[in-house]
């Protein structure tokens, strides 16, 4: 998988591990900004309520 | 540091290499999405700590300036600490918030504020007063829940609250007193800890009680601990400003 993705960047060794970065980046925010605030709704890690 | 390298035996390497290479693939890509799925897994976790905290204090900062700039400076309408002036008018909607609570136990600076609601929306930005359940001050009983991990942890202390403590509900008109009575350990779906008589839906109330709730164990959603305290004062409001100053 990322051996797949390393050969697939474009530039050498400093231009494909920009690329890594600038794409792992974006994934974490994706991920932050996006998919946990919605997954926190459906995990209950903290049930604080009381409720029948 | 002598460096071995092993080289396959040009038969068996061959051989190896030609059966051997897909099945090191696919386990090469399964190794990598396991170490893709724990990296994303932590960062989760790194999410629930500080993430929702920081989500949390924003939305905090919001609600409270709501408050503020909504209620009179503290002795407009009568001077602090004189007796409730009448019945606090308030005005209940979703997501809102309506009042402070302050537990001095927990530092000089602790405060949040309460909104109405205890669903996940409500309490990952605050503390809630749980629908259906009296107002502060009202004979019968005021609960309010929190989280006790995530969103700023706002009742991580709850079960260390001593018998005696004193908690403290501003609203617009008033500052109201509870001291704490006890706390016990309850299950999640105890709606009878919400009954204006607690445990005696069909009583009628005669006292002013508070309960408040929080997860227990922290990072669960087994148990639920619950503080109970009875009103000790009721006094025009006198300091939730000065609080919000200090913040």
């Amino acid at each position: 998988m990322y051996g797949w993705l390393w050969r697939k960047l474009p530039g050498g060794t400093g231009g494909k591990t920009a690329w890594t970065v600038l794409i792992a980046a974006v994934i974490a925010a994706a991920l932050w900004f996006g998919v946990f605030p919605w997954l926190q709704l459906h995990v209950p890690v903290d049930g604080s309520a009381i409720n029948g | 540091m002598p460096v071995t390298k092993r080289y396959y035996s040009t038969t068996l390497g061959d051989h190896l290499v030609d059966t051997g290479k897909p099945v090191r693939t696919v386990i090469r890509g399964l190794g990598q999405l396991l170490v893709t799925i724990g990296a994303m897994t932590l960062l989760f976790v790194a999410y629930l700590i500080w993430g929702t905290a920081l989500r949390a204090g924003d939305a905090q900062h919001q609600l409270s300036n709501e408050l503020n700039n909504e209620w009179p400076a503290a002795g407009a309408a009568g001077h602090a600490g004189a007796p409730a002036p009448r019945p606090d008018l308030i005005h209940l909607v979703t997501g809102q918030p309506f009042a402070f609570i302050r537990i001095p136990a927990f530092g000089a600076h602790w405060r949040f504020t309460i909104i109405q609601g205890t669903a996940l929306a409500q309490l990952n930005v605050s503390p809630g007063h749980v629908p259906g359940t009296q107002l502060p001050g009202q004979v019968g009983n005021f609960a309010v829940a929190g989280h006790r991990v995530t969103a700023g942890n706002p009742f991580w202390s709850l079960p260390s609250l001593q018998n005696g403590a004193l908690v403290y509900i501003d609203t617009k008109a008033s500052t109201y007193i509870y001291q704490v009575t006890g706390q016990r350990a309850v299950w999640p779906a105890d709606t009878a800890v919400l009954d204006p008589v607690p445990g005696h839906p069909w009583q009628r109330a005669t006292e002013r009680m508070i309960t408040l709730i929080t997860c227990d164990p922290a990072w669960t959603g087994t148990h639920r601990v619950i503080v109970t305290g009875v009103l000790v004062s009721a006094a025009a409001r006198s300091s939730a400003p000065a609080a919000a100053a200090a913040r």
